[in-house]
């Protein structure tokens, strides 16, 4: 028997990266998953790879109609809902003080409000079922953890942990669990210019206890979880999955070893 | 000699509340005080009343023009900027599932995005004289505690939290402090709504250590303290005013037990 046997998950981001994984991981233990994406095409694809467990769905989380009527096509080919991985976003920064407001107004729709129609119209559906269910929202280690030029990202993120918190309190009466995951920097299409400037992806894995990048998969391990029964007492919590690097207080490439601040490194 | 002698301040939704107890007191303090709200005829009455150092601007932190206007009025008249409160805010109640998106967006607009739009200006005008300054934002309780039916208030408020740390970290070089208050429960317009509800006031104070709710001018005086000198190594901070509400999260137990040794 598989993790989600029996489950049904509206998954959105879902043509790449964090997404796809999980839709992918999501099906092989045994959940019918709906893929919501804006990219028609690359999430046609991938629905179709992944078969007859998978259905497409295009649209933009930005837009309510089409966020409800995602639900509703998940409902109708799949005949219910038990969860989702609220999951689609965009990066966007710049110094602040130059920073465009179309820019940061962009970022905080798709980061924020589009999480707020999903669950809107996800909760509307799990209280019509009485059954409970499990949300989950992709937030970020910039939910908690400031970084130069991302202030629409970080400021979105860290509205979608506090988000999750107030859902799961509104929700609870009727079992419905909310919760986040804070992915680290994971190699996704999302971060591929920051991974293609030089010297990034080291000083990432140098600030990171495990001592590598993480693949989407290490994220999707997380979303499983979540969603499935072997969490039924957690909500409201926000997971990061970073490698330990939030634990790093230190600047990246910081290395009191080689700086001599500590004279032996125990064997 | 006041506390904030010879500086100029810009404070937003200025016309009543902790917006106006604060323009009031840095006024008091020796500061010049620029007054800006959306209510144009308060704002324009409450600079009056404090007098000709005191100015009252009409603007809406959502419009970015107004934003910018109102930043280069306050440096027209007083010469420079030196302190911003950002302190405009609106409320707004609904169960998440019926939330109307429209409602949703305009909460966060005015109190994330309007945030964001006067930080982008003000600190536009800071780095440009290069004398430093001190940004302070109104946050709230409900940055770190989740409200049942306030999901876009409670979102917008963590999200203010967040863009004062990206902001004093961007802003620190140029010797820009930037800082949050979060209020609990405050005797202002913007909660009296809340505060009509037949024993809700009771319910607040009971769960704060000091058993009673605050007054605009108790949030005044830490934004006044921010706004001054004698906070020059502090930033990137929220700082919770509560009379203590935020610390308590379990069920009274001396109201079970008594308060003998168990």
């Amino acid at each position: 028997m598989s993790a989600l046997d029996g489950k049904v998950v509206m998954v959105t981001g879902a043509a790449s990266g964090i997404g796809l994984s999980t839709a992918q991981l999501f099906a092989a233990e045994g959940a019918r998953v709906a893929m919501f994406d804006r990219n028609a095409d690359l999430v046609n694809e991938t629905a179709q790879q992944i078969g007859p467990s998978a259905m497409a769905i295009s649209g933009d989380v930005t837009n309510e109609e089409d966020v409800a009527t995602a639900v509703e096509s998940c409902v109708e080919r799949f005949g219910r809902l038990d969860a989702s991985l609220n999951n689609a976003g965009i990066a966007g920064g710049g110094a602040l003080h130059e920073q465009e407001l179309e820019t940061f107004q962009r970022v905080i729709d798709v980061c924020l409000t589009g999480v707020f129609l999903c669950l809107k119209h996800q909760s509307k559906q799990l209280i019509a079922q009485g059954e409970g269910g499990s949300l989950i929202n992709t937030a970020s280690i910039n939910a908690t953890q400031a970084t130069k030029g991302l202030s629409a990202y970080c400021s979105a993120k860290a509205g979608v942990a506090m988000l999750t918190k107030v859902s799961a309190l509104e929700l609870g009466e009727y079992g419905i669990r909310v919760n986040a995951i804070g992915p680290g920097h994971t190699k996704t299409p999302l971060t591929e210019r920051a991974r293609d400037l030089p010297g990034f992806d080291e000083a990432m894995i140098n600030a990171t206890p495990l001592g590598r990048l993480a693949e989407p998969d290490d994220i999707a391990q997380m979303a499983l979880f979540l969603a499935s029964d072997s969490s039924p007492w957690v909500s409201g919590q926000l997971f990061n999955v970073d490698g330990g690097i939030t634990v790093n207080e230190l600047p990246p490439g910081f290395d009191p070893f080689a700086q001599g601040m500590i004279r032996q490194q125990r064997s | 000699m006041g506390q904030l002698d010879g500086k100029a301040a810009l404070i937003t939704g200025a016309a009543s509340g902790i917006g106006l107890a604060a323009a009031k007191l840095f006024a008091e303090e020796g500061a010049q005080v620029a007054l800006a709200d959306r209510n144009a005829d308060g704002a324009a009455e409450a600079a009056r009343e404090i007098g000709s150092q005191a100015m009252a601007i009409s603007a809406d932190v959502t419009n970015e023009d107004d934003v910018a206007n109102m930043v280069s009025s306050c440096i027209d008249r007083f010469g420079r900027l030196d302190v911003a409160f950002n302190n405009a805010g609106i409320g707004g109640f609904s169960p998440i599932q019926e939330y109307p998106l429209a409602q949703f967006q305009q909460v966060i607009d005015v109190c994330l995005t309007g945030v964001f739009l006067c930080i982008k200006h003000e600190s536009k005008h800071l780095i440009a004289q290069g004398e430093g300054g001190s940004i302070i934002n109104t946050a709230s309780l409900n940055a770190i505690q989740a409200t049942e039916g306030l999901s876009a208030y409670c979102s917008a408020k963590a999200g203010v939290a967040m863009l004062t740390k990206v902001s004093a970290l961007e802003l620190g070089r140029h010797n820009i402090r930037v800082n949050s208050i979060g209020p609990g429960l405050i005797r202002t317009p913007l909660t009296e709504g809340l505060r009509t509800a037949p024993g809700l006031e009771d319910a607040f104070a009971h769960e704060a250590p000091l058993g009673r709710i605050g007054d605009p001018e108790e949030v005044a005086q830490l934004a006044m303290w921010l706004a001054s000198d004698a906070s020059s190594l502090m930033t990137g901070q929220t700082v919770q005013l509560n009379g203590g509400a935020d610390i308590n999260r379990y069920p009274p137990l001396f109201e079970f037990f008594g308060q003998q040794a168990l």
